[in-house]
């Protein structure tokens, strides 16, 4: 078996991110002001405030998704607050991972399923169904996501739709997530405070809208995660993540670096012997 | 997640991974059982959706209006019976005159009223220190503004691109390289993340190696 280059590449990007997996220095980071604006938007709720919480993304991008969800589900869900949450997803994967730790936290907490928080699950639709939604829940749920309907849920008495809501907490793996809720909902109420927690990948054409103010916060990737880790003075997934994924990227910049160079160097080498230039 | 389940998806993480040493039938296994998943999981999702949102409500609670959207989507299974395919038109003409209405309404006024107005910022932004009030060119504003315009010249196909028009579709060209760029590394940074994430479910909960 001979090994090509694109091997050890692979090797080189596997070793360093495990070996600072488990070294796990623990780096300190510059918090970002859009996470600085979500974390205030949340802490300046009144207490009882109606959230509405959107899981948008395929199960793939959990990854970068869970540890932001795990601790602003934790910041909304505390007994102190006591805001209550109503969980609603575009597409069908995100029922499923925030059912989970809805519960989960909500149990850590002391707050009650169907009182204090609820996930309604999956509606097809997208924008038809944010749109139609927004006056009322039962436009497109008549159920939550565990087959209870909506008339025996404490929580839904006399919400309306997102409307009722003061703030959206838009979890999502692409730009469509965060721009549906701007264009069907802000439009019609335009104090409505949107924040959104985002993959990388999904940041960049949502910047604009941030810069605008349409979008009110944003918290980006693991290293936003990471970030309000840090403000909020809690050790989680993001945090222990960031390492990892900073060695990682160092090593891609540094074997770019390299791959020009030593490129470069050749073509010189190539060019001054006389031979044939690639 | 059951030990069960842990040691299934430990054993497909490293059939999937496999795919960086060389095309494998161990790969391809769990290639299939991922596309066949998510197809059977949308399937199912959407069958109980028509059922408890459509079906239940209009025999039990007596919803009859019901039946309009329903019969409306069952014109899509028309397709499979040559004489009646032309009944498909009917939900398309549905879906995209509604879905394209509502998304229309929305755009125009969050996506592109506003938004153009951002772009409508002042190129000088004051300062005032203790030695008196200077004004400054805003380089961000600047950058806003040559951007947007230098782009949308880019786009502009009905005109030559030469002149005053070809420069400024240069520039617009090079914004539009650093726009991509910075996605591409965005991306990176994404795959960055995943990697790390079934790294750590590897260590942490299927070797136990990592607390």
């Amino acid at each position: 078996m001979k090994l090509k280059t694109q091997h050890i590449i692979f090797l080189l990007l596997g070793a360093t991110m495990l070996l600072l997996l488990i070294w796990a220095p623990r780096m300190n980071y510059t918090v970002e002001d859009s996470t600085r604006k979500t974390l205030a938007i949340i802490e300046e709720l009144p207490p009882g405030s109606l959230v509405l919480v959107g899981a948008d993304f395929d199960v793939e991008n959990k990854a970068e998704l869970l540890p932001q969800m795990e601790v602003i589900l934790s910041q909304l869900l505390a007994k102190e607050r006591s805001l209550r949450l109503i969980s609603i997803s575009m597409w069908d994967q995100g029922p499923m991972i925030v059912d989970s730790l809805l519960r989960r936290i909500g149990e850590e907490q002391g707050r009650t399923y169907g009182i204090d928080y609820v996930n309604l699950g999956y509606a097809p639709g997208v924008q038809t169904m944010i749109r139609l939604i927004s006056s009322d829940f039962g436009g497109a749920f008549t159920r939550d996501f565990s087959g209870t309907p909506l008339a025996e849920l404490p929580i839904m008495e006399n919400v309306g739709g997102i409307l009722g809501t003061v703030l959206i907490v838009e979890f999502s793996d692409r730009e469509s997530g965060p721009i549906t809720y701007i264009e069907q909902v802000k439009t019609q109420k335009p104090e409505m405070k949107i924040i959104a927690g985002l993959t990388a990948a999904s940041f960049p054409p949502l910047e604009p809208y941030l810069h605008s103010g349409q979008l009110n916060g944003a918290v980006v990737g693991l290293k936003g995660a990471a970030e309000y880790e840090q403000l909020l003075n809690r050790e989680g997934l993001g945090m222990r993540g960031m390492d990892t994924q900073s060695a990682g990227q160092v090593l891609i910049m540094v074997l770019i670096i390299a791959g020009n160079v030593i490129g470069l160097v050749i073509k010189r080498r190539r060019q001054a012997s006389g031979g044939e230039q690639k | 997640m059951t030990a069960v389940g842990i040691w299934i998806a430990a054993l497909l993480t490293l059939a999937i991974g496999s795919i960086l040493w060389r095309q494998n039938p161990a790969f391809r296994l769990a290639e299939h059982i991922l596309i066949g998943f998510t197809a059977g999981h949308l399937v199912v999702i959407n069958y109980y959706n028509v059922l408890n949102s459509g079906i239940k409500p209009m025999i039990q609670d007596g919803r009859i209006l019901n039946a309009i959207p329903i019969i409306i989507g069952l014109l899509f299974y028309m397709r499979f019976f040559k004489r009646f395919a032309w009944l498909t038109r009917i939900p398309l003409a549905f879906f995209f005159g509604i879905s394209g209405a509502v998304g229309i309404v929305g755009a125009l006024d969050a996506s592109i009223r506003q938004q153009v107005a951002d772009t409508v910022l002042p190129l000088m932004t004051g300062y005032t220190t203790p030695w008196g009030s200077f004004t400054f060119l805003d380089v961000n504003n600047a950058i806003i503004i040559a951007g947007t315009i230098c782009t949308l010249t880019y786009f502009f196909m009905t005109k030559k691109h030469a002149g005053l028009i070809g420069g400024t579709a240069k520039v617009g060209r090079y914004f539009i390289m650093i726009t991509l760029g910075a996605r591409f590394g965005a991306v990176v940074i994404s795959r960055m993340s995943l990697l790390y994430e079934r790294l750590y479910f590897l260590l942490h909960e299927w070797m136990h190696v990592l607390k």
